[in-house]
């Protein structure tokens, strides 16, 4: 019992009906202080101690040991159950949440919209009338246009506490995607699912999916040589699980940063290595264009584990099968053909024991050539001396990254989910990527591994249950991705948004502000008041996972272990836990028979039904005693990936893409942004390339309104000196960034790790943290055809953006 | 004897800050103050450098009381509120401290704070350690290399939190600490040291 109950909550509801901007409302009605004012009284004056993973999505997952005092949280470190550093940690923000959890920028109350749309005009409600005036409009917009027509969205954070909702209201929902899937949907396909092709009995679901994971856990890096991170500053990004690329360089393995900027792995890598911003597939290709012409390629790998040596039609450009083409939605029998240099004869690629990576052959009248032969073609046009060109890494330089990187024994290729990941080409480097793969053999080997790092989601993830709804409760599939509905026709009326997805997982976003804007009823659930909240009808105050109204609020399985979150504080000020306020909905739509009576109800279905033989025995109870923690049995051995084979039909690595002959990328073939290319006419009137990146004191946009990490840093852009001087600007300057998308003001700062030509920004800062506009209303929404025929989709070309920067 | 410190390894430092707001968060330090800092050398800004591009390198340096086997502070103090403690460390007496300020100015280190009002506290209450007495205005106050957790058998929470494991606590009076043997090598670096200070915390490059 925090004393929040039966305090000032009355006193403070004598507000409802006052009408002011929100930023008087919410700091100046009241404040933590007051709303804990008489906190102390009765309370025991020992303290507590409770057990809880933190962030869902920032990569770490941190399991954190709170204390309490006075039922107030006061202490905040590492989860000592741990005895591996790798996974006891905490980090600046999860301290942070002492201040946080406590902030008066908290929604304190439910709010109800008296402005127009965007002006964040909002009077307090009471719980009744917030859930009264959603469920009018929930039954408004199924009377008018049907359940489908509401769409439940929720931020990659929220995601997991909204198990419920969606199905309950039967609305649209997924069909996020679009980041941190850029290179995945041209690497991915070539490995395939990754299920049944690891080392160990645990499963990793996400491997091969599209999302670019590494093909083994970063717990594996100590036994790299040679690890060349490509765009990725994992010291601030993913920063509690950063510490093993240290160990690893302390064990022996040459790390080779390659980064537009200096950034904090440039910075302690034994080599930092510029290049030009949109060029990563150049690096890569010119990389592959050296292994080729030095023959430093493992050509047993290539005949037994990759489909260089099938046989592809040149007429028609498909391979030569020993059965009928897959039909649409058929399964693919996996049954091309090669030549068998042991008999010389064609036969079925799992037969052969020498099949030929080289040679033409005419079959029945038709000529075909191995895939390798087109790869080798297709890459004399991309030689060496035009990857430099475009990069503007030496050619010196890219000969003995692409020598050491083949050569090593056992090297990595590590990326990031910033960079390249987010610009339009990004498909053709991860296309690349596997044929470094193809041609080195690196992967599946201890030390020898390539993809993008976030680690958290990159060891064994468990299987848990789910909650089983009745016959026909059941959510509807988003028909549009979500950050195409500003752009294309759809049914959504009325959208439910938990976390601010629009601002952050939208490129653009004054179309997606027009888009809220015409949906005929909002409704945000959140802590904060963040940017999309000024788009709201009715604002319901979400809890912090810190705050729950029963014991427990959550269980999750990453990184190898299942992990528990413990009940802190009640809820503070008005709010509800996410769970509670799925409960509170379906009881009021009379299907409170459809969800669990409580979270320990919903934990222990997750863990009990649970087909999972990895984490057999792990129960509710033993999580308790075990300060929240438990490992998969699987957990003593690193995680590898297609040690033996992969998961494509083949089961070889398939670089060869049947499906991307219409645009002629079948085989990777270099592509310029769309828009940050070098030679791009819009670069005389908008010449500088602006890409956002993950700070160590956010994530994305949490964490903005953080008073205790605002001490260190605000929202600002960085450029380096000869662009400021070019443009008569001083370090702290306000300025315009502009382009023809939109602008925003903010103060400018010099700093010379910022590469000339680009401006750089910490990614998700709110409206309100700059002094007018939005970042996001600078990048680029523009869509390819060709990325809608890959695994993953469309992707959102964040950093594929050009701007202008003037003094304000 | 005892000879408690700190060794901070400046490779395996990545500026995180994560040491800062722990060090905030154990001993309830107010808004506007910190005990424990990390600076980017010769740079405004937090991921600045030093040079022109490309020709730049960074160091983050957490920085904080360097527990000096001759204390600058120590000497100046009026009244012995600033004293060396058995441990080895220098220790504030708040109830000796007159507020003068005659330590800020003497450390060379700029790693002491005053209460120039009543604290400030952002959430309102008393965070941290609840061993950790309250300093009222008119203090100077800074790091005791978390006393209340050191003098328990417990490594200071800066580093308890440090997640890339840059921080290595323990006494330089035992020969046999991992301390003393990285101090014995030859890649210490001592913070100005020409002030004849003698610092305790001692730096990794």
């Amino acid at each position: 019992m925090s004393g929040t109950e039966g305090i000032s909550r009355r006193g403070f509801l004598k507000g409802v009906g006052t009408v002011g901007a929100l930023g008087a409302l919410a700091g100046g009605m009241t404040n933590a202080g007051e709303w804990l004012s008489s906190a102390s009284a009765g309370e025991q004056p020992d303290e507590k101690v409770a057990y809880l993973y933190h962030r869902d999505h920032c990569g770490c997952h941190c399991s954190l040991k709170c204390t309490m005092r006075e039922g107030r949280i006061c202490l905040i470190e590492p989860n000592d159950a741990y005895q591996d550093k790798f996974y006891r940690h905490v980090c600046v923000k999860g301290i942070s949440e002492i201040q946080h959890i406590y902030s008066d920028q908290r929604v304190q109350t439910p709010m109800k919209r008296v402005g127009e749309r965007g002006e964040a005009q909002f009077v307090s409600i009471s719980w009744d009338e917030a859930y009264d005036l959603l469920i009018e409009n929930l039954k408004k917009t199924w009377d008018k246009y049907g359940h489908e027509a509401v769409l439940m969205h929720c931020s990659s954070e929220c995601r997991p506490h909204y198990s419920l909702l969606p199905a309950v209201l039967g609305a649209s929902t997924q069909g996020a995607v679009g980041i941190d899937m850029g290179m995945g949907n041209g690497r991915d396909p070539a490995f395939g699912p990754s299920k049944g092709c690891t080392d160990a009995p645990g499963e990793y679901a996400g491997l091969g999916a599209g999302w670019n994971r590494p093909t083994n856990e970063p717990r594996d890096l100590i036994y790299s040589k040679y690890i060349l991170l490509v765009g990725n500053n994992v010291f601030h990004s993913v920063l509690s699980r950063s510490s093993m690329l240290l160990d690893a360089q302390e064990a022996g393995a040459r790390l080779v940063a390659v980064d537009p900027h200096y950034s904090q792995v440039a910075a302690k890598a034994d080599e930092w290595v510029p290049i030009q911003p949109g060029t990563d597939p150049a690096l890569y290709l010119g990389m592959a264009s050296v292994i080729v012409d030095k023959k430093l390629y493992d050509e047993d790998f290539m005949k037994k584990r990759t489909d260089f040596p099938f046989l592809v039609n040149t007429q028609t450009g498909l391979r030569l099968r020993a059965g009928e083409e897959p039909a649409a939605g058929k399964t693919d029998a996996g049954d091309e053909m090669v030549w068998d240099l042991a008999t010389d004869s064609l036969v079925r690629h799992d037969q052969a024991s020498d099949p030929a990576l080289s040679g033409e052959r005419i079959i029945d009248g038709v000529t075909y050539r191995t895939v390798f032969d087109l790869f080798v073609e297709n890459l004399a046009s991309f030689p060496v001396e035009k990857a430099s060109q475009l990069t503007h890494i030496p050619v010196e330089k890219l000969e003995e990254i692409a020598v050491d990187y083949a050569t090593s024994g056992a090297s990595s290729l590590v990326m990031g989910y910033g960079g390249n990941d987010k610009i339009s080409n990004a498909d053709i480097g991860g296309h690349t990527l596997a044929a470094l793969v193809a041609l080195t053999g690196m992967i599946g080997k201890p030390g020898a591994s390539v993809g993008c790092f976030a680690d958290g989601f990159h060891g064994y993830q468990a299987t848990l249950g789910s909650w089983k709804f009745p016959e026909g409760v059941k959510s509807a599939t988003l028909k549009t991705k979500f950050f195409r509905l500003p752009y294309e026709e759809n049914n959504i009326h009325m959208a439910i948004i938990a976390g601010d997805s629009p601002m952050n997982r939208t490129a653009n976003y004054q179309m997606t502000e027009k888009w809220l804007s015409g949906l005929d009823f909002v409704c945000a659930i959140d802590m904060y008041y963040t940017s999309y909240t000024d788009y709201a009808d009715l604002i319901l105050p979400a809890a912090t996972v810190f705050e729950s109204e029963g014991d427990y609020n959550g269980v999750e399985a990453y990184g190898g272990y299942v992990t528990l979150r413990e009940k802190c504080i009640d809820p503070l000020f008005d709010s509800k836990s996410d769970f509670q306020i799925q409960v509170d909905i379906a009881q009021r739509l009379g299907m409170g028979d459809a969800v669990p009576d409580s979270f320990e109800q919903l934990i222990r279905t997750m863990l009990d039904t649970s087909p999972d033989e990895t984490i057999e025995g792990i129960t509710l109870e033993s999580l308790v005693a075990n300060q929240g923690v438990q490992a998969q049995s699987c957990q003593g051995t690193i995680r590898r990936g297609y040690v033996d084979r992969f998961g494509t039909p083949s089961q070889r690595l398939e670089l060869y893409f049947e499906n991307m002959l219409p645009y002629g990328q079948q085989l990777p073939v270099w592509e310029p942004p769309m828009e940050a290319g070098e030679d791009n006419a819009l670069r005389k009137k908008y010449p500088l390339y602006f890409a956002t990146y993950k700070s160590k004191f956010r994530i994305h946009n949490q964490y903005w309104d953080s008073a205790w990490n605002n001490q260190f840093e605000s929202a600002f852009i960085e450029m380096n000196q000869i662009d400021m001087d070019a443009r008569g600007l001083n370090s702290g300057d306000e300025v315009r960034i502009v382009n023809d998308r939109g602008e925003f003001k903010t103060k400018v700062l010099h700093n010379e790790a910022v590469r000339p030509g680009c401006v750089r920004m910490p990614s998700g800062s709110w409206k309100k943290n700059v002094d007018e506009g939005c970042f996001q209303y600078m990048s680029n929404s523009d869509v390819l055809e060709r990325h809608s025929k890959l695994i993953m989709g469309y992707m959102i070309s964040f950093n594929d953006t050009l701007v202008e920067v003037e003094r304000a | 004897m005892t000879k408690l410190a700190i060794a901070i390894n400046l490779h395996r430092c990545t500026g995180c800050h994560t040491c800062v707001n722990a060090c905030k968060m154990q001993n309830n330090v107010p808004m506007g103050m910190l005990w424990n800092r990390v600076i980017t050398e010769n740079s405004a800004v937090s991921d600045g450098v030093e040079g022109t591009y490309p020709n730049i390198s960074r160091t983050t340096i957490p920085l904080a009381c360097q527990h000096c086997e001759n204390p600058a502070c120590q000497k100046v103090c009026p009244t012995g509120a600033t004293y060396k403690d058995d441990m080895g460390r220098v220790e504030i007496d708040y109830d000796k401290c007159i507020g003068c300020r005659m330590c800020m100015a003497a450390c060379p280190y700029n790693v002491r704070v005053f209460n120039w009002n009543e604290p400030d506290r952002d959430p309102g209450f008393n965070y941290g350690d609840a061993r950790v007495p309250v300093r009222s205005k008119g203090v100077v106050e800074k790091c005791t290399l978390c006393k209340e957790r050191t003098d328990n058998g417990q490594v200071p929470m800066c580093v308890e939190c440090c997640p890339m494991e840059a921080r290595v606590y323990g006494d330089l009076d035992d020969p046999n600490s991992e301390i003393s043997k990285l101090r014995a090598k030859n890649n210490v670096r001592i913070l100005l040291e020409d002030m004849g200070t003698k610092p305790q915390v001692f730096y990794l490059e």
